[in-house]
């Protein structure tokens, strides 16, 4: 037995069962990993330069740069749109000028599924969530005055990712900017949909081949474009705990890389423009953990399943969000210092890009006050914390290594569960991960109710008391000035072309890359919905088995 | 809607135990057609209603569907889970989907099932489908209510046994292996053909292997449906009787248990103690009834 | 066990929005509390919820609205419960509503907005108090 391991047990024996003031409890992290008093250097297992490394080097539990923050700062990178395209236009301009340097586009929920704002479906729905877009029109005022080639922008956009993109790469090429300049990413990450987020639109298998579409276009004439945000913000925040969290995206991540090398990619064409997408939450250390964790294990099954040549095909790149469904409608400015601890755990995971909530989200889409200070909490942490100043500050601790190693020994449960239902299309077919969801989700709900979980304001230090924020309206008028406009849009073309691009699509959709035949269609002037209709058309709609 | 609001009304007056009276429709000569589907959840007994249910839409039927679900024993609630996954019947206006908890009545049939479709005849529903709970007894006692029994399952849930369950062999009439678009089904097939029993009527029971939800061999599944008639006609009289006994016996259960509820047992019990005798005790419960 | 008047409660997710966990937690604790509880998924339209909802002769209607969308939505499902003589079941909502909202929609006959935060324990009691079976 280790020293430190005998010294252990007899300092816990001797101090801690002794002590007068006994521990109030049992400890664990939200994900349900017990903890101990104190953690010890025979706690973290892996030897250093196997299993924790440098900066920058196999396995990257470090981070994937070897100097992080002190040559670049995270991109802070605030998710936004509202309204139409001339509001989120003048929002988007708003947060470059307070700081922003990387875009990132909500869309409302019409455009999500690919409908247009004139379709009966989408009444009461217009640019309530996000920003409207069904035309090359739309996109084109929303991004008028911003220079696409100097900044990168992020488009939350799944089910219809290929067509948004498309409205955005042409868009870009009518200012005068060519493809192989541009930089972003579209999330396109329909694995997620299925299991969490719920915005799919077509069956499993042909959103896929899609998606490998968008991986092989990229490759080819958007080599700075991450074709794919494999996101495990939503699962998270649909109930799911941190390990499931990493363990879900991680395996749709591997699928997706199974499925492109199927289709005859060479891996290290399109695995070093592979990005990802985490939530942070409020159990500050085991996010951090996780993180961390996430880059081991993608590296190392990277690395074992593929074997690329190219190390940078063994990164993992990611994006992080503070969790939106740790906040709180009761006294909401507390949701500022919750932001806070998020960002300020993301940071110190080692994040390539953060997103920082506004205090407001529990009523409606941030006011432009409160997307300023969700703003400032970022430019503190970087400016004035010193965090930056040394990367990776926390690795050694033991906690934290022990608690990374703990997250990657429960991923890999979750992975050999998922291999024996038969991957991840069986498990969502079966409807394995929804499950899993659904009961972490009710549990935590469980918890809460009884007080074994404290939500400030909530189950604890209520107050009796009338919100005092000012929240944001979407006026009535949005929704009918941007139906007026796709109306007319829809006047001013020529409808053969539109048609017999449409055509092409529908004939191609099963047997080539469908980006040229996209393009084709929205140079044409064919819209959003008219695109996803013809789709809709070859490959039906998705039904989702039912799992509460 | 006129119409949907005064069954739904109806229908609530009699699962909360309200006297419908049945008596001329158990001896009229104009019957439902009443199929009962078995199966263990998750072999997509629900999804094939909906198919089954459509078709006959089309042929301007006018369908119902009476949905079992099982109601917790300790909460005594329950999750109706069941007309979800029939979302594309809703805007067909010959079609009507009434999810009903079984409120404890052992096996899973609620109580007042066969009142329940006297209702909707009433109402001109000809095709009455009732779903079993999938997990009790129910999947035997269906056979005591329904014309026709189909019995659902899938090859792949790991429990070829399914099935074969304890009498369900002696009820069903139409094997019905769903989901084959997952893979083959041959083997499984074969080893259902093994356990089937010939019933009572003539009829074999038939084998047949549909996908509900690729809409696959639907067609070949009601045609099997429609070779049955002529059994559904030769039966008739005797599971009308098999219902009204049925009809009987949930009544006096009914009645035994809301008098049971209201008992206390610890009264009971002295009872029990002074009279030394529980045939007593439980007669003077009984014809304590009102 | 013997059936009392139980109450009869439909969940449903009306328009776009997809955010399903809380009407799942919701409908499932719902159902610990007693009450039979039918949840119809997402990506409903206001004719089929009151539709259902007729059908199944529910005691109690439960929106879940996060997208924004809610007021279109809500004053679609009250005028069709109207529309079809069904104005007497007890309509309530849930998501991400704020206050001035919450107001207009109580005065067109949504009975209670319940915001993020809520305990269930409160919706419960809610509905066994103001269902009253005749």
């Amino acid at each position: 037995m280790s020293i430190y391991k005998k010294e252990y047990e007899r300092w816990y024996k001797e101090k801690v069962l002794k002590n007068p003031i006994p521990e109030k409890s049992e400890f664990y992290t939200s994900s349900g990993i017990k903890v101990k008093t104190v953690y010890v250097p025979s706690d973290v297992k892996g030897k250093y330069f196997d299993s924790i490394g440098f900066p920058g080097e196999y396995p990257f539990t470090r981070g994937i740069h070897p100097t992080m923050y002190r040559s670049r700062l995270w991109t802070i990178r605030e998710f936004s749109g509202l309204g139409d395209a001339f509001m989120t236009n003048k929002r988007l301009k708003y947060l470059i000028e307070h700081g922003e340097t990387g875009l990132s586009i909500a869309f409302d929920y019409p455009t999500l599924l690919g409908i247009d704002s004139d379709d009966p479906l989408a009444r009461g729905e217009i640019g309530k969530a996000g920003v409207a877009i069904s035309t090359l029109e739309d996109m084109n005022t929303m991004l008028d005055g911003i220079n696409l080639a100097e900044i990168s922008t992020s488009m939350t956009i799944n089910g219809p990712a290929a067509i948004i993109w498309g409205f955005y790469i042409v868009t870009a090429e009518l200012n005068g900017v060519s493809p192989s300049s541009l930089r972003g990413t579209i999330q396109n990450d329909i694995l997620k949909e299925y299991m969490a987020q719920k915005s799919f639109i077509f069956p499993p298998e042909p959103s896929l081949k899609l998606v490998i579409d968008t991986f092989e276009y990229g490759s080819k004439y958007l080599p700075q474009w991450n074709p794919i945000s494999i996101s495990g913000y939503h699962i998270r925040e649909a109930g799911a705990t941190a390990v499931q969290e990493l363990a879900f995206t991680l395996a749709n991540g591997l699928t997706y890389v199974e499925e492109a090398v199927k289709r005859g990619l060479d891996v290290d064409d399109f695995a070093p423009r592979l990005s990802f997408f985490f939530d942070s939450s409020m159990d500050f250390l085991e996010e951090i953990a996780k993180f961390r964790a996430a880059r081991r294990i993608w590296s190392k099954e990277m690395k074992r399943r593929f074997k690329p040549k190219k190390e940078r095909s063994l990164w993992l790149r990611f994006h992080t969000q503070t969790s939106g469904a740790s906040l709180t409608a009761q006294q909401p400015e507390n949701n500022i210092i919750r932001t806070a601890i998020e960002a300020l755990a993301a940071v110190l995971g080692g994040t390539q890009s953060l997103h920082t909530n506004s205090y407001d989200e529990a009523y409606g889409l941030p006011t432009e006050k409160a997307a300023m200070i969700a703003l400032r909490t970022q430019e503190i942490i970087a400016y004035e914390s010193n965090v930056i100043n040394a990367v990776d500050p926390l690795g050694g601790s033991y906690y934290l290594e022990w608690l990374t190693d703990q997250m990657e020994e429960k991923v890999y449960e979750y992975f050999d569960k998922i291999e024996s239902i038969g991957g991840v299309l069986e498990g969502i077919k079966k409807g394995f991960f929804q499950k899993e969801i659904a009961e972490s989700a009710y549990r935590l709900q469980k918890e809460i109710e009884e007080g074994k979980r404290v939500l400030v304001g909530v189950n604890r230090y209520v107050v009796e008391e009338e919100p005092e924020i000012k929240i944001l309206k979407i006026p009535e008028y949005v929704e009918a000035r941007q139906i007026k406009r796709v109306k007319e849009y829809k006047k001013n073309r020529d409808m053969s072309k539109v048609e017999s691009s449409l055509n092409r699509l529908r004939l191609k959709a099963n047997e080539e890359n469908l980006m040229p035949y996209i393009i084709d269609a929205i140079k044409n002037k064919a819209t959003l919905g008219e695109i996803v209709n013809a789709l809709k058309e070859v490959w039906g709609e998705y039904v989702e088995p039912i799992i509460v | 809607m006129n119409q949907v609001y005064q069954i739904a009304k109806l229908l609530t007056l009699i699962e909360n135990g309200e006297e419908f009276d049945v008596s001329n429709m158990l001896i009229s000569k104009d019957q439902p057609f009443v199929i009962g589907l078995t199966g263990a959840p998750g072999t997509g007994k629900s999804t094939l209603i909906s198919k089954l249910a459509k078709q006959l839409s089309k042929q301007n039927k006018k369908v119902a569907i009476i949905a079992n679900d099982p109601t917790s024993k300790i909460s005594k609630g329950s999750l109706l889970g069941d007309r979800i996954r029939m979302d594309e019947l809703w805007n067909l206006d010959n079609v009507y989907i009434r999810s009903v908890p079984s409120r404890g009545r052992a096996g899973g049939l609620n109580y007042f099932v066969v009142e329940m479709i006297y209702a909707f005849h009433k109402f001109g529903y000809s095709n009455i489908f009732v779903e079993t709970t999938g997990v009790g007894q129910d999947e035997v006692e269906i056979a005591d209510v329904a014309d026709l029994v189909i019995n659902v399952s899938v090859p792949y849930l790991g429990d070829e046994i399914q099935s074969i369950k304890a009498g369900l062999n002696e009820v069903t009439d139409i094997y019905v292996i769903n989901k084959i678009d997952l893979g083959s089904f041959e083997t499984y097939a074969k080893y259902l053909y093994l356990a089937i029993k010939k019933n009572a009527w003539g009829w074999d029971p038939k084998i047949v292997g549909v996908s509900a939800i690729k809409n696959k061999n639907i067609d070949l599944l009601i045609k099997t449906i429609e070779d049955y008639v002529p059994i559904y006609k030769k039966k008739l009289e005797k599971t009308v009787m098999k219902r009204f006994s049925f009809m009987v016996n949930s009544r006096i259960k009914y009645m035994i248990d809301a008098k049971v509820e209201k008992t206390d047992m610890q009264e009971l019990l002295q009872d029990y103690v002074k009279s030394k005798s529980l045939n007593e005790t439980v007669k003077k419960l009984i014809t304590g009834i009102e | 066990m013997s059936p009392e008047k139980r109450i009869k409660i439909l969940i449903a997710k009306p328009g776009l929005d997809g955010h399903d966990r809380g009407a799942k937690v919701l409908a499932r604790s719902l159902m610990e509390a007693g009450f039979d509880v039918i949840y119809t998924g997402i990506r409903q339209t206001p004719e089929k919820i009151v539709k259902a909802a007729i059908q199944e002769d529910v005691d109690v209607v439960g929106l879940s609205v996060l997208s924004g969308a809610h007021m279109y939505h809500f004053k679609e499902v009250i005028r069709l419960l109207k529309k079809y003589g069904a104005a007497d079941k007890l309509v309530i909502g849930g998501g991400i509503i704020p206050e001035t909202d919450k107001k207009k929609l109580e005065k067109i006959g949504v009975a209670a907005v319940f915001g993020p935060g809520t305990d269930i324990k409160e919706i419960v009691d809610f509905i066994k108090n103001r269902v009253k079976r005749n």
